[in-house]
């Protein structure tokens, strides 16, 4: 299992990022083979990324979810023909739309639904005041996305995860000339999800 | 140039059109006001779009280390649950019977092995009338840890309540008094007619099959556990294989069982755990219900192919269903198998030979 590879990423340095020079579907064959060393190399490879998608969406729980899509990549693979980085965004954008939907119908008020995300103020400004406005905006925000189709929030999640259209139409099934249409229509939803949900936060207080 | 359809501007945003197209569009925009202010519009609602996504950003990096050390334990908790089914099975494409049931009973029937080779291939069965094989598309690791799960849950290992040692035969006669049943030679054998003969006589294993287990069972194929009826309790599975003669000329290997059959415990339907199975497999709800409802457990050997591993074809032997199954490589481990039922008997031959020589083989026994 131990690679010098892996000694230099766990011992402290967790910035070190290794780059294989073998590809996705190489590794991915490793896997199918029982090369856990490749798994290893897909995880490293990966699992930021997919982590930082996770935690916009759902906080303290992407620690959890993240795992899961590991979890599933080696105990139940894509084939082999499947692009792998499609594969894994496909995983994590359903899950963590999945547990962002189920928390929102678990706290049916805003308030409620508001303060379950403790993660949101962790030390992000000094200033008090600033903490809960800036925990308000983070809350709002992931509110809309809930609010948001299922495809339209995964088309912005992805977008803004940063991956190009053609990877995008890829996770989705999409074709690559509809993404642009779609992303600007779910942008707008989105601006139009988020004014309505600020207006009712405003009248309330 | 004329104006472009709206979203266009949107994909030119991103620099995501052709080099040549986004050329062509910048040119338009110097002169055209119209479409300069539409893409203004989207260029306003992306960076509004972006700003509210970055309140999101986390503020640390997750700590790889402590994600892969969770990931492994979990991993490893996984895999030290050691192969006791899989390890059995861990030929070049495991053929495995399925039900959680079916599962199990795989776990008693390799107490015979002639042949290594053979011995991977080897099948479990109930009271076999006939084989059905079904194409799954459960990769050979999903396959393993499908058994490994199966493993935990029935923990201790099954019990020999009779098992009879391999002893050679000189001949077919000595072989049919040892086997207490008339063994079939073909009349027709590729690859030399010197023949060895073995046999081993009446093996019975049992089981502990519980009921939280089944529940447990059912939970991991997303059904309703308590299709378990309350209170069942536990029962004790048989597995009995009277009596077995292998043969061999190094080339074809043939396998007779005599009337295997296993007892199934009373209670509890077997399209339940049927269906279980095969959804365990990695079937579509749907499919497993159709196939589970079709299926007549009691007697029906259940055949999972995973499909990027071997393929299989339906041929007739002596007037009766075989499934011969194609290993995707042909290799000494990875042989063509050709598994039929007659008059109570399992017929197995296994070779590397054509397809058109195997079924010779098997049509030259009657």
């Amino acid at each position: 299992m131990s690679t010098p590879d892996r000694e230099a990423t766990q011992s402290g340095m967790s910035t070190v990022v290794v780059i294989s020079p073998r590809g996705d579907a190489a590794l991915l064959a490793g896997l199918y083979a029982g090369n856990e060393a490749d798994f290893e190399a897909l995880f490293q490879r990966y699992y930021r990324p997919i982590h930082d998608l996770l935690e916009r969406l759902v906080g303290d729980e992407a620690d959890d979810l993240a795992q899961e899509v590991f979890w599933r990549l080696y105990t139940r693979p894509p084939r082999a023909d499947v692009g792998l980085k499609a594969w894994l965004y496909r995983v994590a954008t359903r899950l963590g739309y999945n547990a962002l939907r189920a928390r929102r119908r678990q706290k049916r008020h805003y308030e409620m639904w508001a303060s379950s995300y403790p993660n949101c103020e962790e030390g992000r400004i000094l200033d008090p005041e600033a903490t809960t406005e800036q925990r308000a905006e983070c809350d709002l925000v992931r509110a809309a996305l809930a609010r948001l189709k299922r495809r339209e929030a995964t088309l912005l999640v992805l977008r803004y995860s940063g991956l190009r259209y053609i990877e995008i139409a890829q996770v989705m099934g999409l074709s690559p000339n509809s993404v642009g249409t779609l992303l600007a229509r779910a942008e707008r939803a989105f601006a139009v999800l988020y004014a309505e949900m600020k207006t009712a936060e405003g009248g309330r207080g | 140039m004329r104006c472009v359809k709206e979203s266009v501007w949107r994909a030119y945003l991103d620099g995501e059109l052709s080099p040549e197209v986004q050329a062509l569009l910048k040119s338009h925009l110097a002169a055209c006001p119209h479409c300069t202010e539409t893409l203004e519009r989207f260029q306003e609602t992306a960076q509004w779009v972006e700003a509210h996504w970055q309140t999101l950003a986390p503020q640390d990096q997750p700590s790889m280390k402590e994600a892969w050390g969770a990931l492994h334990k979990r991993l490893a908790q996984q895999s030290t649950l050691g192969g006791m089914i899989m390890k059995y099975t861990r030929g070049a494409w495991r053929p495995m019977c399925i039900g959680a049931l079916a599962l199990i009973l795989l776990v008693g029937l390799f107490g015979y092995a002639p042949s290594r080779a053979l011995a991977r291939q080897f099948l479990a069965v109930f009271r076999v009338k006939q084989f059905v094989a079904i194409q799954v598309n459960s990769s050979p690791e999903q396959l393993e840890a499908v058994g490994q799960q199966m493993e935990s849950l029935f923990g201790s290992k099954p019990e020999a309540l009779a098992e009879a040692p391999i002893v050679p035969a000189a001949n077919p006669e000595e072989a049919r008094d040892l086997a207490g049943f008339n063994v079939r030679l073909p009349a027709y054998l590729p690859g030399g007619s010197h023949l060895q003969f073995s046999v081993k006589g009446r093996t019975v294993y049992a089981f502990r099959l519980r009921e939280e287990t089944l529940r447990t069972v059912l939970t991991m194929a997303n059904m309703d556990p308590n299709l378990i009826p309350a209170g069942w309790g536990e029962a004790h599975l048989t597995v009995e294989l009277p009596a077995m003669v292998h043969i061999t000329n190094g080339t074809v290997d043939i396998l007779q069982i005599y009337d295997p059959k296993a007892n199934y415990p009373e209670g509890i339907d077997p399209q339940i755990l049927g269906q279980a199975g095969l959804r365990i497999l990695g079937l579509a709800p749907h499919e497993a219900k159709r196939i589970a409802e079709r299926i007549d457990w009691l007697s029906t050997m259940v055949l999972p192919v995973p499909a990027n591993i071997a393929s299989f074809q339906e041929i007739p032997i002596a007037g009766e269903q075989g499934i011969l199954l194609t290993p995707r490589d042909l290799s000494e481990d990875q042989r063509r198998m050709l598994l039929w039922q007659k008059d109570g008997v399992v017929y197995l031959v296994s070779s590397n030979t054509s397809v058109e020589n195997l079924v010779q083989v098997a049509e030259s026994m009657f």
